[in-house]
């Protein structure tokens, strides 16, 4: 197991480092589930790559606990449409892809709740994902390109009750689901 | 009062005669906040009848965000003057709805790429806890991307300045003093924001 995550990892690393050096537009991922980087890799036969690198600041917002999580997402993107509205392009597209990162996940108790934190929560997720998006070039420089994604994989963490004896804690990875309907806005630069 | 209202409405329709016609703007604006530093002015009588007069400055980090909405106009093809409201942390667990005017300057006009200096203030309205009105001062610089016709986006870094009061504990009792207690009870939240704006 401890192998496997390691090298999952190791992957993840090298994408990180490979991507910026390699990718044709950068952007800033902006969203109700956080803020962080965008990389995409030059379109080939109707299809290009992804990564995004943001800060998860799920129970941040609300108060609810006091540090963000850490999310990574890599993603083989198809261009189902293109429509041309001159001077807009739009480019529709879908894909799946894989996240990994260190996260808190849903918890009961909603809203701004002072009382119950749930900072003791925080795991490490895996998940495979499916990405839905339109991208919007203007001519200029700046495009946006908005998306939804939802993803369904597993949440460890150290179990809540039994903290004492160090006991694992494994779940489905509810914020996946939950956050998929929030949208996703990337403010993107050409290289 | 009446001067200052004069005064601003004078610039208002002096800026108005200048333009061709105003152009109605709408945007989205949000950012991360850092607080930095607090600085308080206490002067209230404690429980032991002696008067207690405090100045404490406070430097601490507190990680903050900030979402607001604008509507406005551009008065000129360089200056742009928007009515903001949302929501923003200023300081630990101490959020605020903000109703504030700002006024933008792109020197090198509104619909193109360049710099961008904007400032402003208003009131604002804690949403928990002691729900005295306070104000606000935000002055800043940064970079807009102009996008298409009149969308853009704005890259600013900002300094925030909040004024705010605070619940003031009685260091005998640590009971909180009375209101009646108390002759003055102001904070002001230090804050440097780091926002992206989508204008359209």
């Amino acid at each position: 197991m401890q192998r496997r995550l390691l090298f999952i990892t190791f992957l993840a690393l090298q994408a990180a480092t490979v991507f910026p050096a390699a990718a044709q537009e950068a952007g800033i991922f902006n969203s109700i589930k956080g803020f962080g980087a965008y990389f995409s890799l030059a379109e080939k036969n109707g299809v290009f790559h992804s990564a995004t690198a943001f800060v998860d600041i799920y129970g941040v917002a609300t108060s609810r606990c006091s540090f963000p999580g850490y999310k990574f997402n890599v993603s083989r993107q198809y261009i189902i449409r293109e429509f041309d509205k001159s001077p807009v392009h739009m480019r529709l597209y879908a894909g799946p892809g894989i996240s990994l990162g260190m996260v808190h996940d849903h918890d009961k108790g909603r809203g701004i709740d002072f009382t119950s934190l749930i900072s003791d929560n925080t795991g490490f997720m895996l998940a495979v994902s499916g990405d839905i998006g339109c991208r919007f070039d203007f001519g200029s420089r700046v495009a946006l390109d908005l998306s939804f994604m939802a993803e369904g994989g597993f949440h460890l963490r150290e179990y809540e009750k039994e903290k004492s004896y160090s006991a694992a804690s494994l779940s489905f990875y509810n914020n996946g689901i939950l956050q998929d309907i929030y949208p996703q806005l990337t403010i993107l630069f050409r290289l | 009062m009446k001067k200052t209202a004069t005064i601003v409405l004078s610039l208002l329709v002096a800026f108005s005669l200048q333009a061709r016609t105003p152009v109605f703007t709408y945007g989205l604006e949000w950012g991360y906040t850092a607080t930095l530093l607090k600085t308080g002015q206490y002067n209230f009588i404690c429980a032991e009848g002696y008067r207690i007069i405090e100045n404490p400055v406070t430097w601490r980090y507190f990680s903050n965000g900030s979402i607001l909405a604008n509507a406005g106009l551009n008065f000129t093809d360089h200056l742009n003057v928007s009515a903001y409201s949302g929501l923003l942390g200023v300081y630990s667990r101490r959020w605020m709805v903000p109703v504030e005017l700002r006024v933008k300057y792109c020197p090198a006009g509104l619909d193109k790429d360049g710099f961008v200096l904007s400032a402003g203030g208003g009131v604002t309205f804690p949403t928990a806890t002691l729900r005295e009105t306070g104000a606000r001062g935000v002055a800043g610089a940064g970079y807009r991307f102009a996008i298409f016709r009149k969308m853009s986006v704005d890259f600013t870094l900002s300094l925030n300045v909040t004024l705010d009061h605070d619940r003031i504990t009685d260091p005998d009792t640590h009971q909180y003093v009375s209101r009646t207690e108390i002759e003055s009870n102001t904070v002001q939240y230090y804050a440097l924001n780091l926002s992206i704006g989508l204008n359209f």
